[in-house]
């Protein structure tokens, strides 16, 4: 028991260690926690046909069965209806005698359906009794049978008749129409004398014509169409191996025509197009047409530049803006009035444009610049970082980055790189362009505490990106359907 | 020949300091043959009364091998703040680490001797819950994954625990005048068990550009403990353990403590005992939950998301598409474990005024790792009534466990306690384990010359 006092006083010095180490812990300094942590953020893969996903219901891909890609952009370029190949005029005819015969004004003409018109009959009788007039017309035909129509009148003096033509055609004997006319009295038969007869055809309009049109000139457009959205990008040196430009015609115009092409042109992003030479557009292009037996239907025309036979591979230096073209049309472009041709009032022909670019050949030095607003909130914890960036690229592109860190009126305060970045090195390719293998590039963005500090300074980002096909653009490469990029970025901070 | 004995003694311990985890060795008790809770760990120990009883009590042992208070918590110069050093935590601790709680609650138990055989017969309940955590887990909550970028780092914690009723009946018998053996038989019913039979958490950063991937092969089996079926992810959400009321009655096991004592000569004792022999059986509520598989973090394509045809980025949608490869089985089992046995080996040289100077070792098996401690200890009987000692014990590197023990015998009642980290309650701060026992125990019929030992 002696030793009690020992045990106690243990005990003691425990309890007031154990209220010491409670203490401590109101006093407690919040920790400084620093950790480093790297965390990966993209792992993306971009199929070629995601990264030309420029397309619109113009423009598509086309791959071929080795599975090279071509883009290819398609669009009407014009529509020309035939309305006014045949204008129909008003005809009067005055018949000083009971027969006579008028020669039609449009004397190549052989045959006109009639979708519209009226004809009257106007003459002065000197008889007041009941009394009637027969007028026949041959050359006007309704199913089959000349005009013959008879009329009534009552009482002297002026008179006038009107009947609707539609449905009616002309079929014309040497160009010329057969009028005639008789009037007798109702009750006694008696010929009756009428004065001043005229016949009128008005507001004629046609659905089917049928003959020699002679040289009718289309009146067509001098208009650009657009390719691609225009932006500022213009390659130093851009080089297609056969692009291919595609007219594709369809006519149901039942007689010949030519088109002729004032100009046609591929309006590049900066400066001036070079004009498309050809043989062919020089001396117009002849498109089918359907015969008279084949009324309605249509008939294609289609015909392919390229650099075998036109300046093609010259014209299309860059990627076109747009496509300019002043083109006119004419019917019977050899004045051959035996070449008997038809019209009718749905009568069109559309000339459309394909332009099929395979993606093979050389491109350098395509820059492209974008400046975007971009304000990042300050992430006060983070001390540094570091980004790593792994690219694998089938595709025979290779890009170089530089990216700007901006003020507000735009002044660089930073860049992101030292010198401009090659963040996509170029696939390699064989001989024959295609690729062999992918490329790798591994490269890290130091985010330092400086440069941490102008990232969150800036308000503006501008990026700055030069683009060339593999080796500088000094290989042909040809762009397939397998060719890929995978993206990978990892990053690491240290708070 | 006893000079061999303390070459092999030390021999031991000096092979020991090679181990790295701790365990609950408690030491101090052994060498208090008045206490009753020393016949615990060895059965062929005599007790010097003829008749002892121990009442109800219970034992506390903690331990937790990776840093100290200070080495965690550490004033700031200057002020009268205190800071978290966590790297400095990390510093000292080991690749892995045990969290250990070992408890004990003696219910009642009770020996005799007759002639010269001496019975006891005991029930306790005996739990045990061991946390095994690597510093790698610790070391990526507070340090980030950037210094390990191209490692791996484990992050798979390992847990132990498990409690049982133990029902013992035993006999120690001299059969030289030299030697003395003992053995114990104990019935086991299990309460509850919970282990981790499979823990790789294998956790790396890619140094390509800092990929994640957890490699997962992790199986937890239960005993007792119906945590229902769980095969997904989903299913782990609203747990809602029970404990199967039949677990008592049919989760049960058997076990046995070996035990000699060698006597020399009147001034040496030399101790060597095997205890917790044996096993439980685990049937009722007896399940094993495993996740196999690889989870991969590689980066969000943001195609995935922005694409039209999408209406926007799922979280938990892309969350499932990561864990796809994951999978959850869930087995019900029948199935074994074994009770962690211990050693304990021991010399004690008596000098005259009853003052005796001991050498022993521990050991036991915990997570399937032998872990060992040794210590050096004296004792001192003043008079028939009090006996203090003192061990000095080394174990896990650490240098600095000082127990000291105390028994005071008032008439037939034997008041002890016990602790083999004495400092652990002076100076909290800088202990990584410590432990209590206190008792009363009733011994009548003192024997001299036993007691002499």
């Amino acid at each position: 028991m002696r030793y009690a006092p020992v045990y106690t006083l243990l005990l003691c010095l425990w309890g007031i260690v154990g209220c010491e180490i409670l203490d401590e812990t109101t006093r407690l300094q919040t920790p400084d926690w620093q950790p480093d942590i790297a965390i990966p953020l993209i792992d993306a893969s971009v199929s070629i046909e995601d990264l030309l996903d420029v397309v619109d219901s113009s423009t598509f891909l086309t791959f071929d069965p080795e599975g090279r890609v071509g883009l290819t952009y398609e669009t009407d370029l014009i529509t020309a209806t035939g309305k006014d190949i045949v204008v129909l005029p008003n005809l009067f005819i005055p018949m000083p005698s009971e027969a006579i015969a008028f020669t039609f004004p449009l004397t190549s003409i052989q045959t006109i359906g009639l979708a519209e018109g009226q004809l009257s009959l106007a003459f002065n009788s000197n008889t007041s009794e009941a009394s009637e007039v027969t007028l026949n017309i041959q050359g006007l035909k309704k199913d089959g049978v000349d005009f013959s129509q008879t009329f009534s009148f009552n009482g002297a003096g002026a008179q006038r008749e009107v009947v609707d033509l539609r449905g009616y055609s002309f079929a014309f004997a040497n160009g010329q129409l057969a009028l005639s006319y008789e009037a007798r009295r109702v009750g006694t038969g008696a010929s009756v004398t009428l004065d001043e007869v005229v016949v009128e055809m008005e507001n004629m309009d046609y659905n089917y014509a049928e003959g020699y049109f002679g040289n009718y000139i289309f009146s067509l457009a001098n208009d650009s169409t657009n390719i691609s959205t225009s932006s500022e990008a213009q390659a130093a040196r851009f080089r297609l191996d056969d692009p291919q430009l595609t007219l594709l015609i369809d006519n149901s115009f039942g007689v010949p025509i030519r088109i002729r092409f004032e100009e046609l042109e591929f309006v590049p992003q900066k400066g001036e197009g070079i004009n498309i030479v050809s043989q062919a557009l020089q001396e117009g292009i002849d498109i089918n047409y359907p015969s008279t037996s084949e009324v309605g239907e249509y008939r294609e025309t289609e015909i392919t530049f390229d650099k075998g036979n036109s300046n093609l591979a010259d014209a299309l230096t860059s990627i076109p803006r747009a496509l300019d073209f002043d083109v006119d049309a004419v019917t019977h472009p050899n004045n051959d009035p035996s070449e008997i041709g038809f019209v009718t009032d749905t009568s069109e022909f559309t000339i459309g444009i394909r332009t099929e670019i395979p993606l093979r050949g050389q491109m350098s030095g395509l820059n492209l610049s974008t400046t975007r607003d971009i304000s990042l909130t300050e992430i006060d914890d983070i001390k540094e970082a570091n980004m790593r960036v792994i690219t694998t690229n089938s595709i025979p592109l290779e890009v170089r980055v530089q990216i700007y860190l901006l003020d507000e009126q735009e002044n660089v305060i930073d860049s992101l790189f030292a010198e401009r970045q090659q963040v996509l090195a170029g696939a390699l390719v064989d001989a024959q362009g295609d690729v062999v293998e992918a490329a790798e590039e591994i490269f890290d963005i130091a985010l330092t505490p400086e440069k941490l500090t102008s990232v969150f300074a800036m308000e503006k980002v501008r990026m700055v990106a030069n683009l060339s096909t593999t080796n500088l653009g000094n290989t042909t490469v040809q762009i397939a359907e397998r060719n890929a990029l995978q993206i990978q970025i990892g990053f690491r901070a240290k708070f | 020949m006893y000079r061999q004995y303390i070459t092999y003694i030390f021999l031991g311990l000096w092979m020991s300091l090679g181990g790295q985890l701790l365990a609950q060795q408690e030491m101090g008790i052994h060498l208090m043959p008045r206490a009753f809770q020393a016949l615990w760990t060895n059965p062929a120990h005599y007790m010097p009364y003829r008749v002892n009883v121990a009442f109800p009590q219970p034992y506390v042992h903690a331990v937790h091998s990776g840093f100290k208070y200070r080495d965690l918590v550490q004033p700031v110069p200057g002020t009268d703040s205190v800071r978290l050093n966590v790297d400095n935590a990390l510093q000292v601790m080991n690749d892995r680490n045990l969290i250990s709680l070992n408890t004990t609650v003696e219910e009642l138990s009770f020996s005799f001797r007759i002639l010269k055989l001496q019975l006891m017969v005991g029930a306790r309940v005996r739990g045990r819950l061991s946390l095994g955590y690597p510093r790698d887990l610790l070391q990526l909550v507070w340090e980030g994954n950037g210094a390990s970028i191209g490692d791996t780092m484990d992050l798979a914690p390992t847990f132990e625990g498990q409690a049982f009723q133990e029902i013992a009946i035993g006999a120690a018998l001299p059969i030289t005048k030299k030697w003395r053996v003992g053995l114990r038989a104990k019935y086991l019913a299990g309460l509850v068990d919970i282990q981790t039979a499979q823990a790789q958490l294998d956790f790396s950063t890619s140094n390509q550009y800092y990929q994640l991937a957890l490699d997962a092969d992790y199986e937890v089996q239960v005993g007792a403990l119906d945590f229902g079926n769980i095969t997904t992810l989903d299913s782990l959400s609203g747990l809602n353990p029970s404990v199967d009321p039949d677990a008592f009655a049919r989760n049960n096991g058997l076990g046995i403590d070996l035990g000699v004592t060698y006597l020399p000569s009147e001034r040496w004792k030399i101790q060597a005992s095997l205890l917790d022999l044996g096993y439980i059986r685990w049937r009722v509520a007896a399940r094993s939950y495993r996740v196999r598989g690889t989870l991969n973090f590689d980066g969000i394509d943001p195609s995935a998301f922005l694409s039209p045809d999408t209406v926007g980025f799922d979280p938990a949608t892309y969350l499932d598409s990561l864990v796809q490869d994951v999978t959850i089985s869930d087995t019900v089992l029948d199935y074994r474990t074994s009770l962690s046995p211990q050693f304990y080996l021991s010399t004690t040289y008596r000098f005259p005024f009853k003052l005796r100077l001991s050498v022993m070792g521990h050991g036991e098996r915990v997570l399937d790792k032998w872990r060992t401690a040794w210590g050096v200890g004296v004792s001192k009987d003043l008079g028939g009534v009090l006996s203090v000692g003192g061990i000095y014990s080394i174990r896990n590197g650490i240098y600095n466990s000082l127990g000291a023990n105390i028994i005071l015998k008032l008439g037939p009642t034997v008041i002890y306690a016990a602790s083999d980290n004495v400092l652990s309650f002076l100076l909290p701060e800088s202990a990584q384990f410590s432990s209590l026992r206190v008792g009363v125990n009733l011994g009548i019929g003192r024997s001299k010359k036993i007691d002499k030992n």
